[in-house]
């Protein structure tokens, strides 16, 4: 490999990696967390009871639904998993002539247990934001916000292939450590996280751009298709639209639907459960098996007549490419992944959130000594310096920022998920507007102690509250106390970040035989 | 012209061959890709397109590697080409589903 190469290479891998660094630690970070969504959306909600069997949960929501909503166009149901309490479903009121369909409203969803009543909790958007925000971003268009993510991905993986060129001694490297040498440890903390996981990374980035990648490269279909419809239909057969026989026929009892579309699966478990014309004798049952027993996204559905419960339709299993498509998203999602493969994915993720923030940070480190005037640094230098320490420490200041909310809001609260939201973005705000009117180190410090103690505290407010540590831990909720365990670990490293930038002193300077910069402009002349 | 200027010059010459262009030049590409792949056309798509994010990081890689600027626009432009002619020529005798 030419010198030359491996040089604008590395060139290629500061900036691609700059200008987009601050967009990338948010997505890997709130990606990472989002791997603990449902403990999230569980740990948010703390008035509900642990789960529920699944057939019954979904016997309490065909109740209320039949009550709520006898004559929707269809009804959608999510079987809850076994950690989940309660059935989300909604439905699809039946369109009205000359009114544009209804999309979203809260007012036909709901959160419903094996009893048929709704269950009450606070009113929280829960792990689902920090998944959504992951490639949806907040308070722009979500198509806007899913191109921006999709060219800082790209950007991502130019970074990573172009450091993996940079880096000529890539397996030695990663068995070295300089311990409290400036810039030689940050590189060398860069190069670990990176390389320790760079499989993950790779795979984690290529299938990222992979899961909307009909948005991002659309162009094939169009290569080959006069419509994107054609294209879908051929990679997702389905039973077919229903067409409302008019006649009112009771529908069946979806247990043993359960139980049978169980065993033609070999046991897996089931994930949605769509009915279409429920009370009509056209009424369909469409049950998908869940995404927690297969690596692949694409998962088998089955569909029955509504009226008599017998088959009508079957998947076939997906092709070879349609296939790896499905595996690549599901390997991203991770869904189904085990605990003890979802931690790995959480370290994983936690590895690449630390190799973006420290390339970020080197950046600044590399630079500094070169600085002509490092008491005033140019422009340039101080704005990275700044919005290193407003993402890097700010971000996940402003995420606690978000589980306070959810703790400190009054309960009763109108709007009261989207303040939860709101109050992370304020902190956030905050957090970035400190790192420009702070001196530098000490809002590092600030910012680190300061997540740190908040996220120790969050478990100890609730074990002040009785309830939920204890009283969790008492009823066998396990999954409440791994959150509020892991909560504490979080804050410990956060502490002991913010002790280590605390007490490190730069290395004096060494004075260093460099022409100032008026020579060099002349030496350079000179050789014109 | 000053050698900064040029190099100035070069760099954003790359990025705009590297980006927009690299990518009309990935998408023309996987188009031809999508008619050339043997089999069901729906399996050729999906295979297509799961691997134009690979080509447009090697064509960064690429530009971005290559001895000047020029070169760089130059062969990414013959690319663009190739794909875009290879793509016509199917479609205008095979036709589209």
């Amino acid at each position: 490999m030419s010198a030359g190469f491996r040089q604008s290479q590395s060139s290629l891998h500061t900036w691609s990696g700059l200008i987009v660094g601050w967009v990338l630690f948010t997505i890997f970070l709130m990606g990472t967390v989002s791997y603990w969504r449902e403990d999230i959306n569980r740990w948010m909600r703390p008035e509900l009871a642990g789960a529920e069997r699944p057939e019954q949960v979904v016997a309490g929501a065909v109740a209320y639904l039949r009550d709520k909503a006898p004559d929707a166009k269809n009804w959608f149901i999510s079987v809850p998993g076994k950690h989940e309490a309660g059935a989300s479903l909604f439905w699809q009121p039946r369109p009205v002539e000359g009114q544009p369909p209804r999309r979203g409203r809260r007012d036909t969803q709901a959160l419903v247990g094996a009893d048929g009543q709704p269950l009450h909790a606070r009113d929280t958007r829960g792990g689902e934001f920090f998944y959504r925000f992951h490639f949806d971003l907040h308070y722009v268009p979500v198509i806007w916000a899913r191109w921006f993510v999709g060219f800082c991905a790209m950007a991502m993986l130019v970074a990573i292939i172009s450091g993996v060129i940079t880096h000529k001694k890539i397996f030695k490297d990663f068995f070295t450590f300089r311990r409290e040498k400036g810039q030689r440890t940050w590189l060398d903390g860069h190069n670990a996280t990176a390389v320790l996981a760079l499989p993950f990374h790779l795979m984690i980035t290529y299938t990222g751009l992979v899961t909307l990648m009909t948005l991002y490269m659309p162009w094939a279909a169009v290569a080959n298709y006069s419509q994107t419809d054609k294209l879908f239909d051929a990679l997702f057969p389905s039973a077919g639209e229903v067409v409302r026989a008019e006649k009112p026929a009771p529908l069946v009892d979806l247990v043993p639907l359960m139980r049978d579309a169980r065993a033609r699966w070999g046991g897996r478990e089931i994930g949605t459960i769509r009915v279409a014309e429920p009370g009509d004798a056209a009424a369909r049952v469409t049950i998908t098996a869940s995404q927690t027993d297969s690596i692949s996204v694409r998962t088998p559905s089955i569909a029955y007549s509504g009226a008599t419960g017998r088959v009508i339709w079957q998947s076939d299993g997906a092709q070879s490419a349609a296939e790896a498509a499905g595996v690549m998203i599901g390997l991203h999602a991770g869904r189904y992944a085990p605990d003890l493969l979802r931690w790995l994915y959480f370290l994983s993720g936690i590895g690449g959130t630390v190799m973006v923030g420290s390339g970020l940070v080197l950046w600044t480190v590399k630079r500094r000594e070169k600085l002509p005037d490092p008491i005033r640094p140019h422009f340039g230098f101080r704005l990275v310096e700044r919005l290193n320490i407003g993402f890097v420490a700010g971000l996940p200041l402003a995420m606690t920022g978000y589980l306070w909310a959810n703790r400190l809001l009054p309960v009763e609260m109108e709007g009261r998920a989207d303040w939860e939201i709101h109050a992370m973005f304020l902190v956030w705000g905050a957090a970035l507007l400190a790192g420009f009117l702070r001196p530098a180190k000490r809002a590092w410090v600030e910012q680190f102690a300061l997540t740190g103690a908040a996220l120790i505290a969050l478990p100890l407010h609730d074990l002040a509250g009785g309830r939920e540590l204890i009283g969790a831990g008492m009823a066998g909720d396990m999954r409440m106390v791994a959150m509020n365990l892991t909560l504490l670990v979080l804050g410990g490293a956060f502490l002991l970040m913010a002790q280590k930038v605390h007490r490190y002193r730069p290395k004096a300077k060494r004075a260093r035989k460099v022409p100032k910069a008026p020579e060099a402009q002349a030496m350079l002349e000179a050789a014109e | 012209m000053k050698p900064a200027r040029a190099a100035r010059l070069s760099v954003w010459g790359r990025i705009v061959t590297a980006v927009p262009l690299g990518y009309a030049a990935t998408s023309l590409l996987v188009m031809a890709l999508a008619r050339l792949l043997p089999g069901d056309r729906a399996q050729a798509t999906v295979l297509a397109t799961l691997l134009s994010f690979g080509i447009y990081a090697a064509l960064i890689v690429y530009v971005f590697a290559a001895s000047s600027a020029r070169k760089a626009f130059f062969v990414t432009l013959a690319l663009a080409a190739l794909g875009g002619g290879i793509t016509w020529l199917s479609i205008a005798s095979g036709g589209r589903l």
